[in-house]
């Protein structure tokens, strides 16, 4: 009993600070990464004795800068929602990551432990759950500030993640039709061994459809452009307006937590999750015979790695996007949504539907 | 251990939310309030084993339709904005008359079960025993609900779009 | 060519018609103040001269003389080139003398609101005559002759003096509440709704500006949004008052003048080369444009022309200036539409253009660059190096630009059928330049009155067909292409010569002969000396030249001193702004800041 609590506690540390770190590499990569995108040198002032790092130290420099500025309320606002708002944010984004799998099971110190935070079987809803949550963050903190501009982007906001709640849970129903669960570690599993032979044999080749719409969703859920409607920052200034200090940084971390997750359920459902392609419990099955043996005990960690390595791609792909698509109009947002999305979704499930039938 | 404590917590909660949609003035605090309850729910299924039940719980009336509810209560004016409450006699009295009945159905309800409320985990819900019955053994109510929900909803957008052209 | 449109004017008004004359090219009409309206329709309708454009409205103040003010139009026909100037005399009584002429042009909405900030002089029968570029609370008119130039009327009082109070925010909100909506039209601040009934009150925004979806009967009502000054898209210096119905946009009111400079008043203060950097600030983006004009317009008066070289290296410069306008204008609205990128890679091509402009003129925003009588400087060596990589550089960031943007279904949702005007509104509204193009009306001052000699080069001049943001953006990615090829031709058969005009009225003696001989240094004391520069004789003119974001006028009036008497500026930006509030109406919030992008406002040229 306590052997497990104190697993319990040290992957909870492990995988949260990961997941932290990440977001927080995030914060720069978006920097960096737009700056070379957009013939720029991006942020590299900060220094520690003369190192530069790239510009890596403004991660820091972001975190003084966020806890030590004037926390401000606005007059009229109510304080406790207002306050309650970022934490409304970032919680469920940290706590969904939970059900995500970032590895097999492995044997550490006679203890069976498996590379997930939270052994669930309903892995999908705990996601949805978490952010259909994460809704409140946004509207109570437009409202509690007592400002229009703030106000409209509540109720963009509001709008927008309901929409694209019903498109986001359609677009995976195909790939628990496929795999016949919800449970994320079982279909990271299913998704081991070879695709006519030579292909990895990944959730995308099943559910092609299922992944653009689950991607396209999901952005529209992070509210990241093209889909940063309820931000607007040139329209209405956005949602965040009448907040300072952490309690923005929140907001802003929460944002790269969820484009993590996002990450991570994408390549989960997808693209093997921490499946390393041709790789077996005993070594790589390359194609035309070849073979390569690894050490059973490095699999595994090969595999902690891979999952880390495809969420690490995915957050790129979705700055990428970020940086090179303009905004969405509201009404255009939700044509997209509810008579682009959410029709292709229900004909991805009826399809897949139909193919399993068939098959069977 | 844990299992009793965590329970009085979480009813702690359920309770407290309920009572506080009742007491408070301002709307958006009572729709907070009942996320609250809403929430402990969740909890409490949880804690029965229930993950699927728990996790509907907040998808559905957490996630959406209390969203819903904060995104109404939030255009309508605040509670300092209106006037003082008035105690209004006769309709104090439906309430108390349509409360009452509640309660004994309530009473009634959890009489049924004669003592053996489950406090304790059971089996785990499978979600396919779940799809089985909402679209075998319940498919019919299943669906007449979902009609009446849609004549409902199509009601209320018509009723909505004439008070706009009136204007 | 207009003396055909004198002629008919003279037989359809008669006796009305108090006088004509005819000065360097324009033609001036002085009519009766009760028949400016008849005269106004009929150059309007008359088949023979369809004068459908009201350019500018303005004024000038005769101080002394018992109606002491003229009032200016200037119409111009599109379809047949005619150009006429009418006059009328008002009075300083405080009575509606005069007619407005709203009925007939929309552009007069706004013209003649300036008209009556600026002097006092009040139009009957406008709809909605209140100040424009000033606040309600100023006091006087300040550019009739008798307001002291050096009386301050800040809007803000002096805080230092005010003891340290605790903060009320209510009180604080109430009060600012209060001086916004004094600047509102009265359609917009709540005494007057649409449809008679009362839209909000100053009380109801307060308490929660947001919770006021529903009155106290429960019944929904619209948000009011004030969008700017403060506001990211706003440019920083503009206000749009909307009404919303949920995101759509019921009504508005654009209230502008936060840049408001006194222009007008400082050119009537400094000689004639003075002024020249005060235009620099009008359209800050391509401030050469703004020089020549000025400079063409005192020519004009003085009745000069420059040397050949003189007038390539205007239009080089003007060409160059005109593709860092048009690079900015859809750097800006396509940032504002959420293509960040887009906006960088044309300010990074702007940037090649500005470290262009600063090898020739020494700075990169406030260039100075042309002088009455010619141009201030020579083009450096190698320049003929640098300009070509800049047009590199520009061709290889518009390419990368049409690639993220023309073709991206995202833009054109957000662009296509967006903000549209048509040709007949716009002309209403006096629209000139990329925005009037847009909607197909093919008219561009450098092909149909050309100056500096812009006939010799070739170049097309860019339509669009619909009129809304997508067709404005073409446009001027396409004037951008077709300013390069005018660039290419006047940097490749640039003639030889002088720089500078030898007339004596305005030559300046070289520096090394002002260093060493001591006519030279007299010389050029006399031409820089206050009350000895260039005087131009008694008379007036106007001058317009194409600037970035259309007609850019300059109207001046010389009593024979180095000063000018009056000095007005047509602003291209204004007409446009004009017709803002009309376009953005039905849309959504998200559609005004494309819309208003487009519009291309600048600051500087607006407010003045």
């Amino acid at each position: 009993m306590t052997g497990e609590f104190v697993i319990a506690i040290v992957k909870t540390i492990v995988a949260v600070s990961t997941l932290m770190t990440l977001a927080a590499l995030l914060t720069w990569a978006e920097r960096k990464q737009s700056a070379v995108m957009q013939d720029r040198i991006g942020a590299n002032r900060a220094a520690i004795l003369g190192f530069r790092a790239i510009g890596l130290f403004h991660i820091i420099a972001d975190a003084i800068k966020m806890m030590t500025k004037e926390d401000f309320v606005p007059p009229f606002a109510n304080r406790f929602i207002h306050s309650l708002a970022p934490f409304l944010a970032i919680f469920p984004a940290i706590v969904a990551f939970a059900a995500i799998p970032m590895g097999d099971t492995v044997t550490l110190f006679g203890h069976t432990v498996e590379m997930r935070l939270a052994p669930m079987n309903i892995g999908f809803l705990f996601i949805f759950a978490m952010a259909s949550v994460t809704v409140y963050a946004i509207v109570l903190g437009g409202w509690s500030s007592n400002n229009r501009f703030a106000m409209l982007g509540a109720m963009r906001a509001a709008g927008q993640m309901i929409s694209y709640e019903l498109a986001l849970g359609l677009a995976v129903v195909g790939s628990v039709m496929v795999y016949g669960t919800l449970d994320l570690m079982e279909i990271a599993r299913a998704q081991t061994g070879l695709f006519a032979g030579f292909l990895p044999n990944w959730g995308i080749i099943y559910q092609p459809l299922g992944f653009l719409l689950l991607i396209t969703a999901s952005i529209a859920e992070t509210k990241r452009a093209p889909f940063d409607i309820p931000e607007a920052e040139s329209e209405i200034i956005g949602c965040f307006l009448e907040y300072s200090g952490m309690k923005f940084g929140m907001f802003f971390m929460a944002e790269f937590v969820t484009t993590v997750v996002v990450a991570g359920l994408v390549s989960t459902l997808y693209f093997g999750g921490y499946q390393v392609p041709y790789l077996m419990a005993d070594g790589f099955h390359l194609p035309f015979g070849l073979f390569l043996v690894t050490p059973a005990a490095l699999v595994p960690w090969l595999q902690f790695g891979a999952f880390w390595i495809k969420v690490v791609f995915f957050c790129w792909l979705l700055l990428t996007i970020r940086w090179t698509l303009p905004r969405f109009r509201y009404d255009q947002l939700m044509h997209l949504g509810w008579k682009i999305l959410l029709p292709l979704a229900l004909f991805n499930v009826a399809a897949t539907g139909a193919w399993i039938l068939a098959a069977a | 251990m844990l299992v009793p404590i965590s329970f009085a917590l979480l009813a702690l909660l359920a309770l407290g939310g309920a009572l506080m949609l009742l007491f408070r003035r301002d709307p958006v605090d009572g729709v907070l309030s009942l996320v609250v309850t809403m929430l402990a729910l969740a909890g409490i299924y949880l804690q029965l084993a229930d993950p699927v039940v728990a996790a509907l719980q907040v998808i559905v009336y957490a996630g959406a339709i209390m969203v819903l509810f904060l995104f109404v209560t939030m255009f309508v004016r605040r509670a300092e904005e209106r006037g003082p409450l008035g105690w209004d006699r006769p309709r104090f009295a439906l309430a108390s008359i349509v409360a009452a009945c509640l309660l004994g159905l309530l009473v009634q309800a959890i009489g049924a079960f004669g003592g053996n409320t489950p406090t304790h985990p059971g089996p785990p819900a499978e979600i396919a025993a779940i799809a089985h019955s909402l679209f075998g053994e319940f498919l019919y109510p299943f669906e007449l609900v979902s009609a009446l929900l849609l004549v409902a909803m199509v009601g209320v957008v018509v009723l909505g779009r004439r008070g706009e052209e009136s204007s | 060519m207009s003396q055909h449109a004198l002629d008919r004017l003279t037989d359809e008004l008669g006796g009305a018609l108090l006088d004509s004359c005819s000065e360097h090219g324009d033609e001036t009409a002085c009519i009766e103040p009760g028949h400016l309206h008849r005269a106004a329709r009929f150059l309007r309708d008359d088949p023979e001269l369809e004068m459908n454009m009201l350019v500018d409205v303005t004024a000038v103040d005769r101080l002394g003389r018992d109606s002491r003010f003229d009032i200016v139009y200037h119409l111009h026909s599109l379809g047949r080139g005619h150009r006429i100037r009418l006059k009328v005399q008002a009075s300083d009584s405080g009575e509606a003398e005069i007619r407005t002429l709203t009925d007939l042009w929309k552009s007069a909405e706004w013209l003649e609101r300036e008209v009556y900030d600026m002097f006092g002089v009040r139009f009957e029968g406008h709809p909605d005559l209140r100040r424009l570029l000033l606040y309600p609370e100023f006091e006087g008119h300040p550019l009739r002759k008798d307001y002291p130039i050096d009386k301050e009327q800040p809007r803000l009082p002096d805080l230092a003096g005010y003891p340290e109070v605790d903060y009320d925010a209510s009180e604080d909100a109430a009060r600012l509440l209060k001086g916004m909506q004094r600047t509102l039209s009265p359609r917009l601040n709540g005494t007057a709704g649409r449809n008679g009934k009362v839209l909000h009150g100053a009380e109801a925004g307060l308490r929660s500006p947001v919770a006021s979806g529903t009155d106290s009967r429960g019944r929904t009502r619209n948000l009011f949004l004030d969008m700017g000054p403060s506001h990211p898209a706003m440019h920083g210096t503009i206000r749009i008052s909307v009404e919303l119905a949920g995101e759509r946009i019921v009504d508005s009111d654009v209230d502008i003048g936060y840049l408001h400079r006194g222009f007008e008043k400082m050119c009537e203060n400094r000689s004639y080369a003075q002024s020249i950097i005060f235009t620099d600030r009008l359209n800050y983006v391509s401030p050469i444009i703004n020089n020549v004009g000025w400079s063409l317009a005192v020519e004009k008066l003085l009745g000069i022309e420059v040397p050949e070289r003189a007038a390539a290296l205007r239009v080089l410069m003007s060409e160059i200036s005109r593709i860092a306008d048009h690079l900015t204008c859809v750097a800006a609205h396509s940032m504002e539409t959420g293509a960040f990128t887009a906006f960088l890679y044309l300010i990074e091509a702007r940037e090649e253009l500005y470290k262009l402009l600063e090898r020739v003129c020494g700075g990169r925003v406030t260039l100075a660059y042309s002088r009455v009588g010619g141009v201030a400087a020579d083009l450096p060596d190698r320049f003929e190096f640098h300009l070509a990589r800049a047009l590199a550089k520009t061709r290889e960031m518009m390419a990368d630009v049409v690639k993220l943007l023309d073709g991206n279904r995202i833009f054109q949702d957000r662009m296509v059928g967006v903000g549209a005007i048509s040709p007949k509104d716009a002309i209403s509204y006096g629209i000139t330049g990329p925005f009037l193009r847009s909607t197909g009306v093919s008219y561009d001052v450098r092909k149909a009155a050309p100056y500096s000699g812009y006939e010799k080069y070739e170049f097309e001049v860019p339509v669009g067909q619909n009129g809304d943001n997508f067709d404005r953006y073409l446009v001027r990615m396409e004037e951008i292409r077709q300013s390069m090829r005018i660039i290419e031709q006047a940097i490749a058969k640039q003639p030889e010569g002088p720089i500078q005009s030898e007339d004596p009225s305005v030559n300046r003696p070289p520096k090394s002969e002002v260093y060493t001989s001591i006519e030279g240094l007299m010389h050029h004391f006399k031409r820089t000396m206050s009350g000895h520069g260039t005087a131009p004789p008694t008379s007036e003119a106007y001058g317009y030249v194409e600037g970035g974001n259309g007609e850019l006028g300059f109207y001046l009036v010389s009593d024979g001193s180095d000063t000018a008497y009056r000095a007005h500026c047509r602003a291209p930006c204004f007409a446009p702004m004009s017709a803002l509030s009309s376009l953005i109406e039905g849309l959504t919030i998200a559609d005004v800041i494309p819309t208003f992008g487009t519009v291309n406002m600048i600051g500087g040229e607006l407010d003045r």
